[in-house]
């Protein structure tokens, strides 16, 4: 045997060995990847910005959702009346009332229901409270919130606890009373309203809107 | 393709041609995987470290220079890559569980249908196998090999001629066995 058959043979059994195609193993594996172009640091950046990209995208969509839930909800809330009603107790004997008036967070009214025994609807600021009732140790503050939405009313009973209870801190007792539907709040408003008006008709059947409607109305009269 | 040709591919991929790197890769993966074979005479590990050895390629192609003896950059790369991974593995497999075809040299391609290659790691030693196969199967001259090996020419002359004359004399045997 000669040594050139020895070669030849070697060549011909190595070209018989399959070999493997590790190009195209790693073009359908991620994980090698690398083999296609791409340095270490490249793959890790190119992962990790589609990652980003994935929770930003994600993020996104979510303030997306959450936004427009909250706008929704504020939309169908916007068209929602309230009715804070607030009375004072006088520990020396004697009530008096105010009241504020609300589409959705918006207040768009302030009155005074009944001072002094008088039918004087007008309208005022909330801080102008201070101003016509002078606090007296003792005395009660209870807060009454009629609205349709649940969220509404308790956003109003915590505003007007808030805003009364940094007026007469100390000097009066905070009741907050929240009611939906109370028969009780649309009776006062009614009576104020047919008080007021005795044409208007305002009965505890009306919807709250209705009500608010009318009590507004006879104020902006007044 | 010559020398000069992947010389020139290799500064193509230098400048970003993908297409460069597929004419490297087409035209010297077979003769690549025989020599790493011939290193480490295991086909998956073999198979591994030709993608190491195509990775460190692209890795490292900004520190190749117009001229270089492009092929000699690559066995190099394969060679080194080979060497340490075989010696990581020395290092973590316990020595009571070697793979006992690493330890008798044996192929794990088919060994009936290549009878020869066979023989050639059974009875012929790293540098041997590694000189055969460089130069009967990728075509490299001695030179090349010497430069490659870092062994001088003299010795790689040598050692080709005794490893061939090893193969014939065991070929011979074998044949009169078997009449």
């Amino acid at each position: 045997m000669k040594l050139k058959d020895i070669t030849e043979k070697l060549k011909k059994e190595h070209g018989d060995v399959r070999v493997p195609d590790v190009l195209e193993r790693a073009r359908k594996a991620p994980v090698n990847k690398l083999l296609t172009g791409e340095t270490p640091v490249q793959a890790f950046r190119k992962s990790m910005a589609i990652r980003l990209l994935t929770m930003v995208l994600i993020l996104l969509l979510a303030v997306a959702i959450t936004l427009s839930a909250m706008w929704l909800t504020d939309e169908a809330r916007a068209a929602k009346g309230c009715y804070v009603r607030i009375e004072i107790i006088r520990s020396v004997g004697g009530s008096e009332r105010y009241a504020i008036t609300a589409k959705g967070l918006i207040a768009d009214g302030y009155f005074i229901e009944d001072v002094h025994n008088e039918v004087a609807p007008k309208k005022l600021d909330i801080s102008s409270i201070s101003e016509l009732y002078e606090a007296k140790s003792g005395d009660k503050v209870r807060i009454y919130v009629a609205c349709d939405d649940q969220e509404l009313r308790r956003q109003w009973g915590a505003t007007a606890t808030s805003e009364l209870g940094a007026l007469y801190m100390g000097e009066v007792s905070l009741d907050e009373i929240k009611s939906s539907d109370s028969s009780s709040v649309k009776f006062w408003l009614a009576s104020y309203i047919n008080s007021f008006d005795p044409n208007a008709k305002a009965s505890v059947n009306d919807s709250m809107d209705a009500l608010l409607s009318a009590y507004c109305g006879c104020a902006e009269e007044s | 393709m010559t020398r000069q040709e992947l010389d020139k591919k290799m500064l193509q991929l230098q400048q970003g041609d993908e297409q460069a790197f597929e004419e490297i890769y087409n035209e010297t993966r077979r003769g690549l995987f025989a020599f790493i074979l011939s290193i480490c005479r295991n086909y998956h590990t073999a198979e591994d470290m030709m993608q190491t050895a195509y990775i460190r390629l692209r890795t490292t192609i900004a520190s190749y220079r117009a001229g270089s003896n492009a092929y000699a950059w690559l066995y190099t790369i394969a060679k080194n890559a080979t060497l340490n991974e075989l010696a990581r593995q020395r290092r973590e497999a316990p020595s009571d569980m070697e793979d006992p075809t690493a330890k008798f040299g044996a192929y794990t391609i088919n060994e009936t249908g290549a009878p020869t290659i066979a023989l050639m790691n059974s009875i012929l030693n790293d540098i041997e196998r590694q000189i055969v196969t460089l130069h009967v199967i990728v075509g490299f001259k001695h030179r090349e090999i010497a430069e490659l090996l870092d062994k001088p020419l003299g010795t790689v002359l040598w050692t080709y001629q005794n490893a061939l004359s090893k193969l014939k004399r065991a070929l011979q045997t074998e044949g009169e066995d078997e009449a």
